[in-house]
């Protein structure tokens, strides 16, 4: 018996997560497969510590369900059979809030990759949830030039812009419903919060970043309170180098994929103590991330909030910023280039 | 009108309310009024004479008060948008205008505000301007309904069988319907009070009809489309673009078949389960599936100010919304005008606005 009514709370308990829901024992004992007497103990177990809130209910023997405080007629059967009277029952409600939906996801890769890894998380979310999610892999190309030079910059931020607006009118059309939640990485983090920033009239649901290269002080709260993002999450790794140096090179970025974000009481975060950079979407640690990680954030289930107390962010010296470094280091390449084009050349003349 | 026959008119009025209103809005009254509360019905009727004796009660005041209360909620309605060919036909707002509009038959019942009189059968009572621009038709009825009262039930042995005799009280009961034409909402709506009849119902609107042909012919009345409302107000709870109204049931249907959403509890919402809003986002896409009827939760307020949910269902086929409970004039044209708004577009065609 006590083997039976640990496996009807366990079950109880999981089925609670999963938001609002008011009990009876009748529903109870028919989903669990137990016995009334057992749904009952295990509905009273929960109520005396708290976890569930007693309740009554009447029932007319039409089967509507009446207020216990707005007594009459069934609104249903007028009361019809005179005699039959409503059967009052006990309900046990939790006071979860409902959890979220996803509606359509946006998916926005890094400037390495043209994002191998959104067609592995393109077949795993779409399994993930009980009904259609559309996910839209927004490919912007590789851009390793392009992300130190600003006009580039300006040009990808708004093409991605016009990209969310037409993305977001489709699947209103075709009742998906308006906002994005998105999963971003690297670049794609930056030119995302770059298109908020610029183009007050997107409109996103939540958002999860990852390997993100945006600056530590973004302002994200202020995107929240005009309702232009509902939630943030920064999923991040100390051993991420790329995230670190990002901000020596690329304008306008910062290290927030290698600390999080200033602002730790308003932006959710997960820290991981030993993926590189785009270790969050290998096969070994993918898999364990949606599941554990996005999908609670996204659906509202738990908001992950780590304890680790950073510093507040600042900005390097304007010298070690990406101010003279990305030409600097543009210039090399293009010097290292052109030199083993004249090897090339001397060597091919040579032979001839 | 002399002194005495007013107070035993407030007398038979104060009664009657007492005997037809919900204790929810009999209270109002008394606080209104500054008329001391009470627990029951005896002790309002109690306190409500005697203010009516002290003169702090008066005639006026109730009728006042009954226009906003009485025959609001607890009701089918049928809802109509108004064609803008109707609207521009004349000035709603002017009460000459609408008085020279009205056949001869019907010119003497012009604002004629006898609140008291229920004819056994129905009949066309009183015909009002709307304060907003509008015009309102009143039909009342006095009906004799049997409540079951148990405290008289009986037995008996008759040439040796045993009998059992089951109890009704007979009591008086009276009936409002009305046709309200807002001019200002674009909204006409014929409101009904009783159990739901087919064919009574049918009779009546073609009795409204007739009244109203002089003056709102029904081809410029286009009913309001509530298969798209269920559809509308269902998906934007779903999609929380609109929270004034929770849905408790919805079904949807297509040709011979339909899926049902629906909670099997008091107080729940079937959103609230998980599992379930899946299987409903699925229904999203699914153009082909019409809103078929629903119950729903509508957000009022009591006159203190606490929330009071009130259900309503929707009846696509029949095009009839049903009330389940009192409300304030003010609160049933609120939820029309949200439905309204959830009923698509307005299409400019002969019938329609």
């Amino acid at each position: 018996m006590a083997t039976e009514l640990e496996r009807v709370l366990q079950h109880l308990r999981a089925s609670v997560e999963a938001g609002p829901k008011v009990y009876t024992v009748e529903f109870l004992a028919t989903e669990a497969h137990t016995s009334r007497q057992i749904a009952e103990q295990a509905l009273e177990f929960l109520a005396d510590r708290g976890e569930l809130l007693r309740g009554e209910q009447l029932r007319c023997p039409c089967g509507e369900v009446l207020r216990t405080d707005d007594p009459g007629p069934c609104p249903n059967c007028g009361g019809a059979d005179d005699e039959a009277q409503p059967v009052r029952e006990r309900t046990y409600r939790n006071d979860k809030p409902r959890t979220r939906d996803v509606r359509w996801v946006l998916l926005l890769h890094g400037m390495n990759t043209t994002g191998a890894w959104q067609e592995e998380v393109n077949w795993k979310l779409g399994r993930l949830y009980g009904y259609s999610v559309p996910l839209a892999i927004y490919k912007y190309g590789v851009v390793r030039p392009g992300a130190v030079l600003r006009f580039r910059q300006r040009a990808l931020t708004r093409e991605l812009a016009q990209k969310m607006r037409s993305l977001t009118g489709e699947a209103e059309g075709s009742g998906f419903g308006g906002k994005p939640d998105v999963i971003a990485h690297s670049l794609g983090t930056w030119l995302f919060a770059e298109a908020l920033r610029t183009d007050p009239s997107l409109r996103v649901g939540r958002v999860v970043l990852l390997g993100c290269i945006v600056r530590p002080d973004f302002d994200w709260e202020a995107l929240r309170k005009t309702g232009q993002v509902e939630e943030v999450l920064c999923h991040y790794s100390r051993k991420d180098f790329w995230a670190r140096i990002a901000h020596y090179i690329i304008p306008g970025s910062g290290p927030a994929g290698v600390r999080g974000f200033n602002d730790r009481a308003n932006i959710a975060h997960k820290m991981e103590s030993a993926l590189a950079h785009s270790d969050y979407f290998i096969p070994q640690h993918l898999g364990r991330n949606i599941e554990d990680v996005w999908k609670p954030f996204l659906t509202g289930r738990s908001t992950p909030r780590d304890e680790v107390d950073a510093k507040p962010w600042r900005q390097s010296w304007w010298l070690w910023r990406a101010t003279l470094w990305r030409f600097l280091i543009l210039g090399l390449v293009l010097g290292l280039a052109g030199c083993l084009c004249f090897l090339l050349w001397r060597g091919v003349t040579t032979l001839l | 009108m002399s002194d005495k026959p007013r107070t035993a008119k407030l007398v038979e009025l104060v009664q009657s309310v007492v005997k037809a209103q919900g204790n929810i809005y009999i209270r109002e009254l008394l606080r209104e009024k500054g008329i001391p509360r009470g627990a029951n019905k005896e002790e309002f009727e109690r306190n409500l004479l005697e203010a009516a004796r002290t003169g702090q009660l008066t005639l006026a005041g109730v009728e006042d008060w009954l226009a906003r209360t009485e025959a609001w909620g607890n009701q089918h309605i049928y809802a109509y948008r108004v064609s803008k060919r109707l609207l521009n036909l004349r000035d709603w707002t002017s009460e000459a205008d609408l008085r020279k509009s009205l056949p001869p038959s019907q010119a003497k019942l012009w604002k004629a505000g006898e609140k008291l009189t229920f004819p056994d059968t129905l009949a066309l009572a009183e015909i009002a301007p709307e304060a907003g621009g509008g015009i309102r038709y009143v039909w009342r009825e006095g009906a004799t309904m049997w409540q079951r009262d148990r405290t008289q039930d009986d037995t008996k042995t008759v040439d040796g069988d045993l009998y059992e005799m089951r109890a009704y009280r007979q009591q008086r009961d009276r009936t409002v319907h009305r046709f309200v034409l807002r001019a200002d909402l674009g909204l006409a709506c014929v409101f009904l009070q009783g159990e739901f009849e087919t064919a009574a119902h049918t009779r009546f609107l073609k009795e409204v009809e007739r009244a109203l042909a002089a003056i709102a012919p029904f081809s410029d009345l286009d009913p309001l489309n509530l298969s798209t409302v269920i559809r509308n107000v269902d998906q934007g709870e779903l999609d929380q673009t609109q929270v004034q109204v929770k849905a408790q049931k919805t079904r949807l249907s297509d040709a011979g078949a339909y899926v049902e959403f629906a909670t099997t509890t008091a107080d729940g919402r079937y959103m609230d389960s998980e599992p379930v809003r899946h299987i409903r986002r699925a229904a999203t896409q699914e153009k082909g599936m019409t809103g078929a009827n629903g119950t729903f939760e509508y957000g009022t307020r009591t006159p203190t100010g606490l929330a009071r949910p009130v259900r309503f269902d929707l009846f696509a086929g029949e095009r009839r919304i049903k009330l389940r409970a009192q409300m304030q004039a003010a609160d049933v044209w609120s939820l029309l005008q949200f439905l309204d708004a959830n009923g698509g577009k307005r299409v400019a065609t002969a019938g329609g606005g």
